[in-house]
């Protein structure tokens, strides 16, 4: 049995004005780059906030790292590094006095490292953090939680502000200095691109529910998007069957396993199959948190908003 | 660690303020100091028997105390409120929560580092005053060169009950300017309510613990002779109220959510 870094079970944030996070099942396997994806407002946030601390469950519970996220708040933050989606460190303190206030709480903080960074990342050292720009911001988070030497990352929108030679620099960071040393990574992002390039988990959330929880490798290899025609799609149903969405006279199905089979599946209801293709992380993103338009007749896979 | 942070945005103006003290102490004992030499030098050619009959000593240094307290009661309103608006809770308005929360540390460690950093702080910028006067009124006068001494441990806790009493409400704002405001809304109904409530309605409200404003009147038991005990009394309590308020942001920090 694979080892988890983060598990939730049943996880629950309500606010009075919103059920944020509901229900929430996850799985982080150690050693693997997690990909948290979800629309704005889908509870990915909440999610983290939660399980660092910052905001308590309503109800059940969660590990990080072996620890009860109710009990071993700070010990769980001893081993875990966190870049938050604000990136907003403390305004009057300079890179060189924010590296040093972080290093106390740290005892395996590596300044060789802090080094290395602050000349890869091109961070300017002696300029205070209120007048860095965003895209410095962002890499002055990376930097602090990267030297702590953590077990676990939890990235928040981790590539804002950031150019695209950044960006690239970030993830072979990611990869070659973290990654490779057995360390986990879970990243909350809204850019599929740059969580596909890097992850090799995903986990879509919406509305506060987990909709899917896959290893990439398995998307790419097993998931299929079959195009149809017909008028019996509502009856369609099968345990592979992940989403299905109608444009107009055509019907776009999700399937997770055995495309061949639901392929036969939709004959003998008297469908027509148009077309199976593999997917990328994008589809099925969309497939399950997209949001429907209509269509333009006769044309699958083009949409338009109504005027 | 978050004491080294708020020491490193707080440091400038401890000197600032404390330097201003120490030189205001200064000048305030020189000046008392002059008066002193020149009425003794007045009373030496005096012919007057009631100038001739004047303790001066006993006189020129309650002068010099006076302008202590009055010089000291700005400074601790000034200084209590601008490190409370400084405090651990304006991070929720400038965003940096998040971060100051997953730093691996109790939450209570972060408000006890802070809140003893700004009454150490408010305790040195306090003392300069006394640190500045001494060596003039000790060369005027022993009974208030001791009683200067015995003020200042008043006059520093109604200043850290202020500063907590302001760290708590910057806290539950998140906003610098709105525990300042909130803090001062507190003391002016703590100082006004009670008198215009008895004024105009002839409520009789409890009474105060002790008068915030330390008038010169809470100095004496008597029109002549300076009250050390009450002193004691004043600073005792107001220890004990100014404990209050960190363990009330600690309360609240504790339970708050991000």
């Amino acid at each position: 049995m694979t080892e988890t870094v983060i598990s939730t079970q049943g996880l629950t944030k309500v606010y009075p004005d919103v059920r944020a996070v509901d229900g929430l099942d996850l799985n982080v396997p150690r050693g693997a780059v997690y990909g948290f994806l979800g629309r704005n407002g889908a509870g990915k946030t909440t999610t983290i906030r939660t399980l660092l601390g910052l905001a308590r469950p309503t109800a059940g519970s969660a590990q990080v790292l072996g620890l009860d996220i109710r009990k071993d708040t700070v010990a769980i933050l001893q081993r875990t590094g966190f870049v938050p989606e604000t990136k907003q460190l403390f305004d009057s303190l300079t890179t060189d006095q924010l590296i040093r206030f972080n290093r106390g709480y740290f005892p395996k903080w590596s300044d060789a490292l802090a080094e290395r960074y602050i000349s890869l990342f091109e961070i300017p050292r002696k300029r205070p953090f209120g007048k860095l720009s965003l895209g410095n911001r962002t890499k002055v988070c990376h930097l602090l939680a990267l030297c702590q030497g953590a077990d676990l990352l939890i990235m928040d929108e981790p590539t804002s502000g950031l150019d695209p030679v950044m960006v690239d620099l970030l993830m072979r960071v990611l990869i070659e200095d973290h990654v490779s040393e057995g360390r986990t990574v879970f990243v909350s992002s809204h850019h599929l691109s740059e969580v596909e390039r890097i992850a090799d988990w995903i986990g879509i959330i919406e509305g506060g529910k987990l909709l899917l929880e896959a290893r990439l490798e398995d998307i790419r290899q097993n998931f299929r998007l079959v195009t149809a025609s017909g008028d019996s799609a509502s009856e369609v149903a099968a345990p592979n069957l992940i989403s299905k969405r109608r444009a107009e006279k055509f019907h776009r199905y999700l399937v997770s396993r055995e495309a061949d089979d639901f392929v036969t599946r939709l004959r003998a209801q008297g469908m027509t199959v148009l077309e199976v293709s593999p997917v990328n992380l994008g589809e099925v993103f969309l497939g399950l948190a997209g949001k429907e338009l209509p269509c333009i007749a006769g044309n699958p896979g083009v949409t338009r908003a109504s005027a | 660690m978050y004491r080294w942070k708020s020491w490193c945005d707080s440091r400038q103006r401890l000197a600032l303020y404390a330097a201003t003290c120490l030189a205001l102490g200064l000048l305030t004992g020189m000046q008392h100091w002059a008066y002193y030499f020149r009425a003794l030098a007045w009373q030496s050619v005096s012919t007057n028997r009631f100038f001739e009959a004047w303790d001066i000593s006993f006189w020129s240094g309650y002068g010099a105390v006076a302008s202590l307290a009055t010089f000291m009661l700005p400074a601790m309103i000034w200084s209590s409120l601008a490190f409370g608006a400084t405090s651990v809770g304006r991070e929720y308005g400038a965003g940096a929560m998040p971060f100051v929360l997953t730093r691996p540390q109790p939450r209570w460690r972060i408000v006890w580092d802070d809140w003893a950093l700004g009454a150490a702080e408010i305790c040195i910028i306090l003392s300069m005053f006394s640190i500045g006067l001494a060596p003039f009124v000790a060369q005027i006068s022993r009974i208030w060169l001791g009683f200067s001494g015995v003020m200042l441990p008043g006059v520093v806790a109604v200043g850290i009950c202020l500063y907590g009493l302001t760290q708590f409400l910057t806290l539950l704002t998140g906003s610098g300017a709105k525990g300042v405001s909130f803090a001062v809304a507190v003391v002016l109904f703590y100082n006004f309510f009670p008198a215009a409530l008895e004024q105009w309605w002839h409520v009789h409200w409890p009474s105060k613990i002790l008068d915030l404003s330390l008038s010169m009147f809470s100095m004496f038991d008597s029109w002549w002779i300076p009250d050390l005990a009450q002193q004691w009394k004043i600073a005792a309590l107001w220890s004990v109220v100014a404990l209050i308020f960190p363990f009330l942001s600690q309360w609240l920090i504790e339970r708050r959510e991000i």
